[in-house]
């Protein structure tokens, strides 16, 4: 039984319909337009030694 | 938007001990402009991407939850899809801090690097506080980072201080002024600790353990200025001897971390 809920739960999507990334590298941040980050690129990259706090969200 | 106030509140906190909120949307930049940056007066870093290119890698296909969070530690790993609490946030901004983290920096700065990592963290801003203003432009960007990296753990540190004695642990503010003093010497931070330790020295309970805590200070002044060639191996076993020799203190707490953060290395 916990064999046949743990293949589950590796094959289907989040419910919420976003992976479940923990442990792995996140994946890329692209934008067509950056707000309020002045001449700093985004770039997990650039990023390395900071703690980000990455939110997908929609005004409406 | 329900988020908005607190991630506002984490990037204003935060931002200069080395969080970024990042915020992704699919809208356009005016909508954004607008709604976020003129009303809501957001200062968090928001990237508009109306190709969905970052959304792709992050979602399922098919119909996605908005909003949804995913906190990225320091060394570009996914690590949770909630907003951390503040606990579990210094943990993973001083993690942060460590010399293995730094990226490729120009040449020039290799001793200062060198200094960072192994802890002695007012040598290398010294050294890249010279360079800051080289014509090299290279040269003088790596630097202003690396100092920059510097007084940023220097305010941390400073931070969990402060918090340590609000919250009743005089022993624990204690040694970490101690390392603010010894580990990031010529600075204004290790000014600042002086003073602190020259008043916190009249709290009993550190009076109490001022024996244990001159034994840790002696191998921390070793460990940052070496008489000699610096060696990991016989620092850690002072270390480990101060732990020992007083155990239960809060000196015997930061030998015990200090050792282990050398065996890391």
């Amino acid at each position: 039984m916990f064999t046949f809920v743990a293949l589950a739960a590796l094959t289907l999507p989040a419910a919420d319909g976003w992976k479940d990334l923990t442990g792995d590298p996140a994946p890329a941040l692209e934008a067509k337009k950056w707000l309020n980050a002045g001449s700093t690129l985004p770039s997990l990259e650039e990023l390395r030694g900071n703690v980000v706090l990455l939110e997908f969200f929609a005004t409406w | 938007m329900r988020k908005v106030g607190d991630l506002s509140k984490l990037h204003a906190k935060y931002f200069d001990l080395g969080l970024r909120v990042v915020a992704i949307t699919s809208e356009p930049s005016e909508i954004i402009e607008e709604e976020m940056l003129r009303s809501k007066k957001v200062k968090y870093w928001i990237g508009c991407d109306p190709e969905n290119k970052t959304m792709d890698a992050y979602k399922e296909k098919g119909s996605v939850g908005i909003p949804k969070t995913y906190l990225i530690d320091a060394s570009g790993r996914v690590v949770g899809d909630e907003i951390p609490t503040e606990e579990q946030l210094q943990q993973l901004l001083e993690a942060g801090f460590d010399g293995s983290l730094l990226p490729a920096l120009h040449a020039d700065l290799g001793p200062a690097r060198t200094a960072y990592v192994r802890g002695a963290f007012g040598e290398a801003w010294k050294s890249a506080q010279v360079m800051a203003s080289s014509q090299d432009e290279a040269l003088g960007k790596d630097a202003a980072f690396l100092k920059g990296r510097v007084e940023a753990y220097a305010k941390f540190l400073q931070g969990l201080a402060e918090s340590s004695l609000q919250k009743k642990m005089p022993g624990r503010a204690y040694g970490l002024w101690l390392a603010l003093a010894h580990r990031f010497e010529g600075t204004e931070a290790a000014r600042a600790a002086q003073a602190k330790l020259k008043e916190l020295k009249s709290d009993p309970s550190v009076k109490k353990e001022l024996g244990a805590w001159r034994d840790f200070e002696t191998v921390l002044e070793r460990d940052v200025k070496p008489p000699g060639a610096w060696k990991a191996d016989a620092i850690r076993t002072s270390y480990e001897k101060v732990a020992r020799a007083n155990a239960g203190t809060w000196a015997a707490w930061f030998a015990e971390d200090s050792a282990k953060k050398l065996a890391r290395r």
